[in-house]
Formats: structure tokens, C-alpha cells, sequence
């Protein structure tokens, strides 16, 4: 079930965790649903630094339009704001603090707090529910458990791809599969694009390269009142204060409320043991709130010696400083909203009681391996757009130099993180060059 | 039951890094402490076919995840109420990639020397003081990998704890499709505005 759903890595060098969608639609099934439309300020400085000299946000507009519009996205409405959101908004309107609730691709929400655990309800308009079904209807075939091993090229044409049929358990190769195609449109992922790529011998020297992540932590607060916040949508509201997109010039970090389902909530928390379990005995009163950082790390994706993509990604200073001051801004932000205590995600620090109590968390040694919990939330890069081939994987319509008809189409296009969740943007960006593949 | 969970703890027991961390236990010359049997309150319960872990792995598993999740969890694990271990086999034994590292990070925890501690025994035989010393020091260490075995053992025995049904009468969780809960969740907080 794993295999099918999600992919699991680890970056050794930092000890951060990330997170893929494995399944058929992908992320997109395993996500909160957010969605923000491509931020300026970062298709700016992908023009500017990157040459990508069509992507403004005029030539993007339709694009956003028909993916807005075809995955149902809506700002959430006051009824669809849990407690847990409402405590995020009570908090930063008391500092004074930019705020919104964030829109979703949702229809007909019914609260149960699964999004990212493929909504049983089928709310959540996932791939699955939209664009898959639409591809199959012009003709398309999913063939699902396989996984892509190589891309053959003759003479710099594309020319099939081949992959191994997977058990249902998605462990073991029980077949192979080669598929001929004049075209292909790699899709794998920010990890398997890079990936496939590099055990093809394909995407040159910036293969694998240019790597970049959100970085995420979680903070967690108790309150006096009941929240229940493993219930309603998983993520649903945002401080943008501190943003640098959208007209913000901030240090370049949002906050989202983020649900305080169990079993998350029991690895995030700091600790082990008695003071652990008292705090897990107050699930029902735990508000979350999680850090989505526009990290300026650079990292790699190369092949380990077993073929699978191997990640190298470690938070220069500037992001754990931003981090740390992330932590900080929703400590005194829970305060604010009458938290009683704060847990901080460092495992050696007891629960913050009021903002005095902060002044410890600021003497301790932030790095990332003495947090209970660090993790890449959106990964972008390996394979990334460019004007300059020794610069880039691919054209600026994601087309590989130097071998007709193959192209990259997701996140691993990207020059560099949006500082915002990013399926909009990837869709929008599928859409053009799909667009131009035509 | 979470695949997104069960996919962050293992994140953490990656099998590289475990890998690695079995080197360097046996480059330091940190030689096993012990080979005798696990004690009889922590072998796999008659009946249980384990898929996964082997006996002493499943001990060990289970005498952690007693010390990572606190007394009452302890309790429930002790009564039989609840079987992380026998969860984690499960889940590990459908992800044959992962499978030898989470016997190779179980193994270290076991059998690794730990100076924090002054006799030296296998983990599963310490008592219970001395294993939360063990596991402090992990959580706590300077070494990486050190912090990397705690990271994950912690994250995959809370996911194999609070995933089961049974534990949600600990923590006040009345499960996922709870009527009034939810609507509880979705009210005004009094003074929220």
C-alpha cells in the first residue's frame, strides 16, 4: 500500500525527510488541496535569472484559468474554517498580522480531515478525479504499479521507455514493459525525473542539479478549550506575513494551520516518553501550525550504487536561521491566541509556557537533527527549465536539449521553489507545454 | 491507517543510513553486549508469524516502543491491548527495501554499548530507567546517526502505537468519522471572531 501511495526518502547529510506522491495522480492525492495562483515575483525571477523570457504572467493567465476552474479551486469559506484555522486567525489578528484563508480544490467538502490521505470522500479533486479521467477519455492508458527504468534515444530522437511491472505490494519486479512512443513527457517527480534521466545518460551536466525544497517544521499548542483538530479540512488558513511573494517582502516563510491527526501529531511532538504521552492525552485540545520556508538551499539528486535516486540537501545557515525564527513568530503567535502551552520542535526543549519561556528556545543550538521533525513539504528542481543549455535540462518549454521529442512537465522543471504550495503552478506549467508540445 | 504516516517513519529509517550507522558502531568497536534470549514478557506472542522482524528484532521493537509512548501506552502493550511491534512486521514486511534496515537499526539499538548505561546488557534487558537513558542519549546525541536511529525508531513505534484503533481511548481521539466531533471542530471558539 506504501509503494502505491507514497515514496519515503531521507537526506543524509541533514537527516531531512521527504515526502512524494507514488500513486496514480500523484502528489495531488496526497496533498492538503491548497492552491495559490504562480506568484509574480517568482515567474520574475525566472524570467530574469533564468531566462525564461515567456512565462509572465499574462502568458500563464489562461493556463491558471482552466486549471482553477477544472480542479474546482475556491477560497475557503467561513464554514469550512476548523478551530484549529480559526485559532491561526484569531492569533494573527491580534499581532496585526496579514492572514487569509487559502483556497482548495474541493467539492462538497465533508470535513473528515483526510485530504492528504486521498479523501475518501472524494471531495478533494485530485489528478485522479480530473485530469486522469480526462485523459482517458482522449485515448490515454494508465498502466499503474510500473516504474519508468530507462528512456532510449536513437540518433537524438526519443524512441521508447522502458519499465518494470511492479507486484501490488510495489516491491518486486514481476515484469518488464517497453513502450515506443515518437514522444514522451516525463512526469516521475522531483526525486524519479532526475532520476530516470541520469540512469538514462540524458539532461547533460545540470542533471540532478539545482534541487530546492520548502522546508517545513511543526508547532504545536495547547489550549484550554477543546479544538478537535484532527477534524475539517487538513490545512485550510494561512499567515502571509511573513511571505516574500504576493507584493510581501517578508523573510520569505509562510504559516498554515495543519491538522493534529494522531499519528502525525505523535512523531512531530517533541520527546519520548511521560511528558510525550501527556501531551499526546491532549490531543483533543492541540492546535498545529506548520512552517512552509522559501528555502534558498541548493541540493543534488544523484543515483546511489543501487540506481534509485539519492538525496543531498542540507539547510544552509540563512534557512535555519528562518526556520528558527518561523518557530519563534507561531510560538508567540499561539500565545497571543490563549495557547496554555507551546510545544517546540526541538526534542531536548520542555513546552514553552509563555513568551518568556521563549528565551530558552532562542539559546539552543538549532540544527536540523536536534528537531523532532524536519521535512521538505514541496520539492522542485533536477531537471529545470533554462535558457543556457550547460545551465539547464531542458528549453524553456521543457523540451531536453538535445533530444527531439522528449520533455520534463512537473515540479522538477523548476528553476526554484514558488514560496507557495505549487500544484497550480505545476498544472498551469503541464498545460503550456503541453501546449507547445502540440 | 495512514500510508503518508507509515511513510514519514520510515523516511527516517532510511536504509542507507542505517547501513552507515552499522559500519560505524562497528568501526568504533562497539561489540555486541550480549546474545542471550530476550526476556519472556517481550518475545512475539504464540501465534504471531512474524514476516519481518525475527524474535529478537520484535523484543526489541517492543521494549522501545514501551519507553517511547509513556507508562499508559506501556500498559496497553504489556496487557496485549496493543502490538506495535506486530504492526511495524506488518508494514515492514510489505516494503522489502526497508526490511534490513529496520533489522540492522534494531540491531544496533540491542546490542549497541552505550556509556550511559553502567552494565552492559541487550537493550531488551536493561531495566526500565536505564533503556530511557539509552534512548535520551540517542535522541540526544552529538553523533548524527545516533539521532537518525532514535528519529526513526520513535517516528515508526508512534505510527505502529497510534495507528490502532485501540490507543484512541488514550488520547481522547474518537476516530475519523465522528459526527459530532466534526461538528464540534467546525464551531466558533468563543472570542475568535
Amino acid at each position: 500500500m506504501l509503494a502505491r501511495l507514497m515514496k519515503a526518502a531521507t537526506a543524509p547529510d541533514s537527516g531531512m525527510e521527504i515526502y512524494a506522491g507514488a500513486c496514480v495522480g500523484g502528489s495531488t492525492v496526497v496533498n492538503d488541496a491548497l492552491c495559490w495562483r504562480p506568484p509574480a515575483e517568482v515567474l520574475a525571477e525566472w524570467r530574469s535569472r533564468y531566462g525564461l523570457s515567456d512565462l509572465d504572467e499574462a502568458a500563464l493567465a489562461p493556463h491558471v484559468d482552466r486549471v482553477w476552474n477544472e480542479i474546482g479551486a475556491a477560497p475557503t469559506d467561513r464554514a469550512h474554517l476548523n478551530r484549529n484555522a480559526r485559532l491561526l486567525a484569531l492569533g494573527a489578528k491580534r499581532l496585526g498580522w496579514a492572514a487569509e484563508p487559502m483556497a482548495r480544490n474541493v467539492r462538497g467538502c465533508a470535513n473528515l480531515g483526510l485530504c492528504n490521505l486521498g479523501c475518501p470522500s472524494g471531495a478533494k479533486q485530485s489528478a485522479l478525479l480530473t485530469w486522469v479521467p480526462r485523459a482517458e477519455r482522449g485515448g490515454a492508458r494508465i498502466v499503474p504499479l510500473a516504474r519508468a527504468e530507462r528512456i532510449e534515444v536513437e540518433a537524438g530522437r526519443v524512441r521508447a521507455v522502458e519499465a518494470v511491472r511492479l507486484d501490488a505490494a510495489g516491491g518486486t519486479a514481476i515484469g518488464r514493459l517497453r513502450v515506443e512512443a515518437p514522444r514522451v513527457v516525463v512526469a516521475a517527480g522531483v526525486l524519479e525525473t532526475p532520476g530516470l534521466l541520469l540512469r538514462s545518460g540524458l539532461g547533460g551536466p545540470a542533471a540532478g542539479r539545482f534541487l530546492q525544497f520548502h522546508s517545513s517544521v511543526y508547532v504545536t499548542a495547547r489550549f484550554e478549550e477543546p479544538v478537535f483538530g484532527f477534524y475539517g479540512p487538513t490545512m485550510a488558513y494561512a499567515v502571509t506575513e511573513f511571505s516574500n511573494v504576493y507584493g510581501r517582502s517578508g523573510p520569505g516563510f509562510m504559516i498554515e494551520s495543519v491538522a493534529a491527526a494522531p499519528t502525525v501529531t505523535a512523531s512531530s511532538l517533541p520527546g519520548f516518553g511521560a511528558p510525550h504521552e501527556r501531551a499526546m492525552q491532549e490531543l483533543p485540545r492541540l492546535a498545529r501550525a506548520v512552517v512552509v520556508l522559501r528555502d534558498q538551499t541548493r541540493g543534488r539528486v544523484a543515483l546511489g550504487s543501487d540506481g534509485r535516486p539519492c538525496v543531498s540537501y542540507d539547510p544552509v545557515a540563512v534557512d535555519r536561521s528562518r526556520l528558527r525564527e518561523a518557530v519563534r513568530q507561531i510560538a508567540s503567535l499561539y500565545f497571543e491566541a490563549g495557547a496554555t502551552e507551546v510545544y517546540l520542535p526541538v526534542n531536548s526543549l520542555r513546552p514553552a509556557r509563555s513568551n518568556a519561556d521563549l528565551a530558552r528556545f532562542d539559546r539552543h543550538h538549532f540544527a536540523p537533527r536536534s528537531l523532532s521533525l524536519l521535512y521538505a513539504v514541496h520539492l522542485f528542481g533536477g531537471a529545470v527549465m533554462g535558457a543556457r543549455r550547460e545551465e539547464s535540462v531542458c528549453d524553456p518549454n521543457g523540451a531536453l536539449w538535445g533530444v527531439r521529442g522528449l520533455f520534463a512537465s512537473d515540479a522538477s522543471c523548476f528553476p526554484s521553489n514558488t514560496g507557495v504550495n505549487p500544484q497550480v503552478t505545476i498544472m498551469a506549467n503541464a498545460l503550456r507545454i503541453a501546449e507547445a508540445i502540440a | 491507517m495512514s500510508e503518508r504516516d507509515v511513510a514519514a517513519a520510515l523516511g527516517a529509517l532510511d536504509r542507507r543510513a542505517f547501513l552507515r550507522l552499522a559500519g560505524a558502531v562497528a568501526a568504533l568497536g562497539l561489540t555486541p553486549s550480549g546474545c542471550g534470549g530476550v526476556p519472556r514478557e517481550l518475545a512475539p506472542p504464540a501465534g504471531l508469524e512474524l514476516r519481518a522482524l525475527s524474535p529478537r528484532g520484535y523484543a526489541t521493537f517492543r521494549a522501545a516502543a514501551m519507553r517511547l509512548v509513556g507508562h499508559r501506552g506501556a500498559e496497553a502493550i504489556r496487557s496485549g491491548r496493543l502490538d506495535p511491534a506486530a504492526a511495524a512486521d506488518a508494514w515492514v514486511a510489505r516494503l522489502p527495501g526497508l526490511r534490513a534496515a529496520l533489522g540492522q537499526g534494531l540491531w544496533v539499538l540491542e546490542f549497541g554499548v552505550y556509556p550511559v548505561v553502567a552494565k552492559w546488557q541487550p537493550f531488551t534487558a536493561l531495566a526500565g530507567s536505564s533503556q530511557d537513558a539509552v534512548l535520551g542519549n540517542l535522541m540526544e546525541s552529538r553523533w548524527d546517526l545516533k539521532r537518525d536511529l532514535f528519529k526513526g525508531m520513535k517516528s515508526l513505534a508512534m505510527l505502529a502505537f497510534y495507528a490502532q484503533p485501540a490507543s484512541r481511548a488514550l488520547i481522547g481521539y474518537p476516530g475519523p468519522f465522528d459526527r459530532e466531533g466534526i461538528a464540534e471542530a467546525m464551531s466558533d471558539l468563543p472570542g475568535a471572531g
